[in-house]
């Protein structure tokens, strides 16, 4: 029977130096199948954790396992994982099929196999005209096309994809995350990292938020957020009469602030114990019959829980 | 281990290995060195400056000549740096060794798969080269037909064939590792290549510890070398052979060994 490690991408107390310079320090991690993004500004040490993550580098200290495989065992875990890296180069003198049909060879399939499996992933990056044509004439959005096609194309379990927006134009994100999605469904894991938010908040079980080569949160975004007591949620509240809920929500300890909007139409409630904030806007609205437009929380993204735990907004693309 | 597969993967990356060599600048370099004995000794044929042709004996000491200095010890050898150093040391520097990184290869294999596709490459040029040079010298003289199918000429030829075959496979390995364990293999190929190069004027035990010491002892002639030289008997052909191949598998060996344990950390290179 499998344990749950067979299942899951493990980092225990993995720390990463080069030189004097720190990548990532004493990260412990468990990550589970579905959609896991990493977060954190230039130089946080994502693109070091992914690299660990797939065998590329070995960490200083600690050790890093995926669905129970050491990266010291290339012929079984590379099996186990596709990396869509952000590292420009190609191989010169390469077309985009070569690329991809030389490395289900590599794989194992026989040629007939590895020929009409190219041509599926290919087909799927929409890369089937420029195939055939050399990489290094390639644009930026072709080359991440075909280094998506690279990592998908021996169908791994462990989708490891960095920036694997960039480069692409509207319509092929909209794809790609479609893509990722139904991977995540079908039980796959797919860490990404991005530093496009609202990408981040819409795709992502899950968040690992990262500072300075450390793991500064991870988990859900929700729960990650109601764990920061310090920070109360903010809720957006649009309706016809704001003064009214404003003067009744002061009844509870744990609202610490409200502010009506300028147009009139709104207010914004900060509260530490959100559960019950809700029963009472109830409880208000019923009694004095007012029309809500939306309630919503407003800082339960990726991008406000960042800042909430780092500071400053130098969100990149480490 | 599936030997079917592993076979499989090393034909694999030796005919990507390939391909790209096609169009790698620094082929430019090789096929200069390659083929300049051609050339020169094509322009002297249609020169036909010599007002006396040579016996053929004295063929055979000018092409012993011109091989064991500048094909062998020069051509050959600083090829070999030129490539071999390269396989891995340039994908770092051009960023692309994490493309068979990422594959469920062993490593060993690669090293294996680019060592073989380098060797296939040089000794096709280099074989290519000197059977032509070989050929266009003896042509010189009225009695090449005889010196080849009744008199030794096909078995000189078959030995400096088979001598710049096994230098490929030698220095292919020595440079294959050295461009794997040094950021600037330059060094590593000077401090080699002064070694092969006097590897005459050392005593018999240190002569014995290079490549061109068995090398050496496969070529039909032996060249004069100057009052310095150390003249020891030659090895036993097979032993050389033997020898040689020994010297290219430990170090491919050991190139995979080293590759095991590389990181991707391109901006440290």
């Amino acid at each position: 029977m499998a344990s749950s490690e067979d299942r899951q991408i493990v980092f225990d107390n993995v720390s990463k130096s080069y030189g004097e310079v720190l990548g990532v320090n004493h990260v412990n991690l468990s990550l589970e199948p579905g959609i896991t993004s990493l977060v954190g500004p230039n130089g946080a040490g994502k693109t070091t954790l992914m690299n660990l993550m797939t065998g590329l580098l070995r960490p200083s200290k600690g050790t890093v396992s995926v669905l129970g495989v050491s990266p010291s065992d290339p012929e079984v875990f590379y099996r186990n994982i596709g990396y869509c890296s952000q590292f420009e180069a190609f191989p010169r003198g390469l077309s985009g099929y070569q690329m991809v049909h030389s490395t289900l060879m590599l794989h194992g399939l026989s040629p007939q196999k590895a020929e009409e499996r190219s041509w599926n992933v290919i087909e799927r990056v929409g890369m089937t005209e420029a195939a055939r044509r050399r990489v290094a004439g390639y644009s930026k959005g072709m080359r991440q096309r075909i280094r998506l096609a690279l990592a998908l194309a021996h169908d791994p379990k462990v989708l490891v994809l960095d920036e694997p927006l960039n480069g692409l134009d509207p319509m092929a994100r909209n794809e790609a995350i479609e893509l990722f999605r139904k991977f995540a469904e079908s039980g796959m894991h797919v860490v990404i990292s991005s530093h496009i938010m609202h990408e981040v908040d819409i795709i992502s079980d899950r968040v690992v938020m990262m500072s300075g080569g450390y793991v500064v949160a991870e988990g859900d975004i929700q729960g990650v957020r109601h764990e920061m007591e310090e920070h109360p949620i903010q809720i957006l509240i649009r309706c016809d009469r704001p003064g009214l809920i404003a003067a009744n929500v002061f009844e509870q300890d744990s609202v610490v602030e409200a502010r009506i909007h300028s147009d009139g139409l709104g207010l914004l409630v900060s509260t530490r114990d959100p559960d019950r904030f809700y029963d009472l806007l109830n409880r208000i609205i019923l009694q004095h019959r007012i029309s809500i437009e939306a309630v919503s929380p407003a800082d339960e993204n990726v991008h406000a829980v960042y800042q909430y735990l780092v500071g400053g907004n130098g969100m990149g693309t480490s | 281990m599936n030997w079917n597969l592993v076979i499989r993967q090393i034909r694999t990356i030796s005919k990507v290995e390939i391909a790209r060599y096609v169009l790698a600048r620094r082929w430019l370099g090789v096929y200069l060195a390659a083929f300049a004995p051609v050339g020169l000794l094509a322009l002297d044929r249609l020169i036909q400056s010599r007002r006396t042709i040579p016996s053929i004996s004295d063929f055979s000491q000018i092409y012993a000549v011109l091989f064991q200095t500048f094909v062998l010890r020069l051509s050959v050898f600083l090829s070999c740096a030129l490539v071999f150093s390269q396989l891995f040391r340039g994908e770092m520097l051009e960023k692309t060794l994490h493309f068979y990184l990422l594959t469920p290869v062993r490593r060993e294999v690669i090293a294996v798969g680019k060592y073989l596709a380098g060797v296939t490459a040089m000794a096709l040029i280099f074989g290519t080269t000197t059977l032509l040079s070989n050929l266009l010298l003896y042509s010189n003289s009225p009695s090449m037909s005889s010196f080849f199918f009744e008199g030794p000429g096909m078995s000189y030829l078959g030995a400096y064939v088979l001598v710049v075959v096994l230098a490929c496979a030698a220095y292919g390995g020595i440079f294959m590792l050295a461009g794997l364990l040094f950021r600037n293999p330059i060094v590593a190929a000077f401090l080699v290549g002064v070694w092969e190069a006097f590897y005459f004027i050392l005593p018999e035990t240190l002569q014995k510890l290079t490549v061109m010491h068995y090398l050496q002892s496969l070529l039909p002639l032996v060249i004069d070398r100057g009052p310095f030289s150390v003249i020891i008997d030659p090895t036993n052909p097979i032993l050389s052979v033997l020898v040689v191949i020994g010297i290219a598998v430990g170090f491919v060996f050991l190139s995979g060994k080293v590759l095991r344990r590389t990181q991707i950390a391109y901006s440290a290179d």
